[in-house]
């Protein structure tokens, strides 16, 4: 499938809804570590995602990190936002320094994509082919880092603070990037495969979201980590993340499709004319072209991608 | 780092911690290992207990023999001639711990059996 209608010449500015936390103290990267499903790196501006698990190896948040040395800026989905700073203040040792404050609205989420938005970015006085993939760069008050480089697109994502956003916004415009919306951004990767993490994740194994690479068996233990090895040492999967593309919105949930085979949707976002939507099959299941899933209120044909 | 320094962070979380006046039992097995751990410094050290967040099941014990901190956020329980100091904040996990010491090569070491413990990893090390 191709993305080439519905991307900027340029760029488009999108800014993705976001919960902000900050830990910081000498020891909070090593609090981060013991909870962590990914073995911190503690490197100085890196740019890494992990995940944060329930005893029952269930997702309680999908969280991008932005090592600061003894700070450590994470952010996720606003939604369990709650769920996850609850993670992180509880069981801080009496001999550890770790704090945990909410950053709600004090930083912002934007991701910068198109077929050229260097041409913008440099408008602003960023050098994109400076930029790397892993490792944000301080531009200002604000950190950048390259995402996603393809064929078809380019993609930048920034972190900004509060008072320097609305003036970011209007250098992009002044370039000629224009705002977008964070449905085309989400169902872009969707369709390649990635999950933002600004998608509803919680409650699910990262197994089934194809989240294994957030998952490093090698670390040790963390909350999750059993159940995740003896997953991984079965083979044992029940559902499998699938991409399906459709004219309507899929609403989220569980439903079922096509002779009462069940499905879960976990998100649907517009691109273009069409909307592509995130699902959980059972692995049993070997469907592939059309489907009819029955919706509350009508039935949606959907195809797999 | 200016990308901080703006408006809208708030002041670190405060999490509530229930207090209970701990109390534990240490075998006399568990207590000589102590002891031999503490060596000659049996008057200015003391073991500390501790949980912190972290493994399989939730939370990591932790044990650690240091000087008798200065800081009145602990219980002090007195086992025939061994201190040992729990901190406020982990006295609900840990209150009617029953410390051990088991001298074997394999698997020897100390063994914590919590009565709080829903769940326990299987290496003994983590509770839940």
């Amino acid at each position: 499938m191709t993305f080439d209608d519905n991307l900027h010449p340029l760029a488009e500015y999108i800014e993705i809804p976001s919960g902000v936390t900050l830990l910081s103290g000498k020891n909070c990267h090593e609090h981060l570590n013991r909870v962590s499903s990914i073995d911190i790196s503690s490197k100085f501006l890196k740019r890494e995602e992990s995940i944060l698990c329930d005893l029952h190896g269930r997702i309680v948040g999908h969280i991008l990190h932005a090592d600061l040395e003894d700070q450590i800026l994470l952010v996720h989905n606003p939604e369990n936002a709650k769920e996850i700073r609850n993670i992180l203040s509880t069981g801080v040792p009496w001999n550890e320094d770790v704090k945990v404050s909410t950053g709600d609205g004090a930083v912002h989420r934007l991701i910068v994509v198109g077929k050229n938005p260097g041409r913008v970015l440099i408008g602003l006085g960023i050098v994109a082919n400076d930029l790397e993939q892993d490792s944000w760069t301080e531009f200002f008050d604000s950190m950048i880092c390259l995402l996603a480089q393809t064929d078809e697109y380019t993609a930048f994502e920034m972190l900004i603070p509060t008072q320097l956003l609305q003036s970011v916004k209007e250098g992009f415009e002044t370039n000629g990037g224009n705002q977008g919306e964070a449905d085309s951004w989400l169902a872009l990767q969707s369709l390649t495969g990635n999950i933002d993490i600004s998608i509803e994740s919680s409650k699910h194994i990262p197994f089934e979201l194809g989240l294994a690479n957030l998952i490093d068996l090698k670390k040790g233990c963390y909350p999750g980590q059993e159940i995740h090895a003896r997953m991984e040492s079965r083979g044992i999967q029940a559902r499998i993340r699938r991409c399906l593309s459709s004219d309507k919105q899929i609403p989220q949930g569980k439903a079922r499709f096509s002779e009462e085979k069940r499905i879960e949707i976990l998100c649907s976002h517009r691109l273009g004319d069409i909307w592509i939507s995130y699902c959980l099959i059972s692995t049993k299941l070997d469907v592939n072209g059309e489907i009819s899933i029955e919706a509350s209120d009508s039935t949606i044909t959907a195809t797999f991608v | 780092m200016g990308l901080l320094d703006g408006p809208g962070f708030s002041l670190p979380i405060a999490t509530a911690v229930e207090v209970v006046d701990v109390q534990i039992e240490v075998s006399d097995s568990a207590r000589k290992a102590v002891l031999a751990a503490i060596g000659e410094q049996n008057d200015t050290h003391v073991l500390i207990i501790s949980a912190k967040a972290g493994g399989c099941s939730g939370y990591l014990y932790d044990m650690v023999v240091v000087e008798k901190p200065d800081n009145d956020g602990f219980q002090t329980i007195d086992i025939d001639g061994v201190t040992v100091m729990i901190h406020n904040k982990d006295s609900t996990l840990l209150n009617g711990l029953r410390l051990d010491f088991r001298d074997s090569l394999m698997g020897g070491g100390f063994h914590m059996d919590n009565p709080n413990a829903d769940r326990a990893c299987g290496c003994g090390q983590s509770f839940g």
